[in-house]
């Protein structure tokens, strides 16, 4: 077998591996690079007058971020609505119910109706059971659910209700 | 000058261990707090007094973090983000100035959420991972406000203390 060429990562010395060169030199050079500067002091900001428009942009940033999640979380309606939950069953069935309710998260209308179970993970309550139809982890079987057909990036212990809101349930398998 | 490709004195690769199980110490210690912690401070310190050699507490920190809690997607976050602090610890690390770090700490803080989202605009898109930044950003603020607190008041004191035993 050929041993390659020491030029192969200019400036780090080669040194045998299992893994290919093409892969290694950028993490080399990427550690050599920090080395180099901070072997030499690095880079230096001492002014007074820059430290405070720095804390000044921390300040606006800490400000924005607080703006933002006043503005953009979804707001928690209160008072008493209603929602539609349709619940697809692995066999086909559909069955529908109309909740009334005065909870602010889908997964509080659904326990005042007794129809979800499930457990509290690292993530929220995770579902494990639906219209009395549990999940078969052998099968990876899981209960996924839509709002009006749309996509929901929050799990029911997240999701907030408006009247008039209309719930998918149905249960997948695999990932 | 220290060569970078010489091997690591085996005195300073236990002081360097010692300062990552420090930083999973104090971490653990005050894990009842909400995202209050000495950990960048520490990371900084051992940047600014060990040099590059804090990417391998940070190592040690990482490894023991993972150990500790389970090797969740967090632990995929931890695995960029203390580095990337390390990193920028070690570009300016002749500057000792504590209102300097306590303002590079408090925006690690602010940034801590966004950073961590990273992993979901793989796993939910770009909807999840803003979704998840946002629900973080209480858990941020006080990270930030902690953060540039901590450092302020512990950098000085801490520092005097470690290049004593450096």
């Amino acid at each position: 077998m050929s041993i390659p060429s020491q030029k192969t990562c200019p400036g780090v010395p080669y040194k045998a591996s299992r893994a290919p060169a093409a892969v290694l030199c950028p993490f080399r050079a990427y550690y050599a690079f920090f080395v180099r500067i901070s072997d030499k002091g690095g880079l230096f900001i001492n002014s007074g007058k820059k430290l405070v428009i720095a804390l000044c942009v921390l300040a606006v940033l800490v400000s924005g971020a607080f703006f933002a999640y006043r503005h953009l979380t979804p707001k928690v309606a209160e008072g008493t609505k209603t929602i539609t939950v349709s619940v697809r069953h692995a066999d086909g069935q559909l069955r529908t119910f109309k909740i009334t309710t005065a909870a602010e998260y889908l997964s509080g209308a659904l326990e005042q109706e007794k129809l979800i179970e499930g457990t509290e993970g690292q993530y929220g309550l995770f579902v494990t059971s639906v219209d009395g139809e549990a999940v078969d982890s052998s099968k990876q079987q899981w209960w996924g659910y839509t709002k009006s057909g749309a996509y929901v990036d929050t799990g029911v212990d997240k999701t907030v209700i408006s009247d008039g809101d209309s719930y998918e349930f149905s249960l997948h398998a695999g990932q | 000058m220290p060569d970078s490709r010489s091997p690591m004195p085996v005195v300073k690769l236990i002081k360097l261990s010692l300062m990552g199980a420090l930083m999973v110490g104090t971490q653990v210690a005050m894990a009842a707090l909400p995202n209050i912690n000495v950990v960048s401070v520490l990371i900084i310190l051992t940047a600014t007094i060990f040099g590059s050699g804090a990417f391998y507490s940070v190592a040690v920190f990482v490894a023991l973090e993972g150990l500790i809690y389970g090797f969740g997607i967090w632990f995929v976050d931890y695995l960029y983000v203390w580095p990337l602090l390390t990193a920028f610890a070690l570009l300016f690390r002749s500057n000792q100035n504590r209102l300097f770090w306590a303002i590079v700490t408090g925006t690690f803080g602010l940034c801590f959420g966004a950073l961590c989202s990273i992993p979901y605009l793989f796993i939910g898109g770009p909807a999840m991972a803003f979704s998840y930044w946002l629900s973080g950003i209480p858990f941020d603020i006080t990270h930030c406000i902690s953060n540039f607190v901590l450092t302020f008041v512990l950098y000085s004191p801490l520092r005097k203390l470690l290049v004593r035993y450096r």
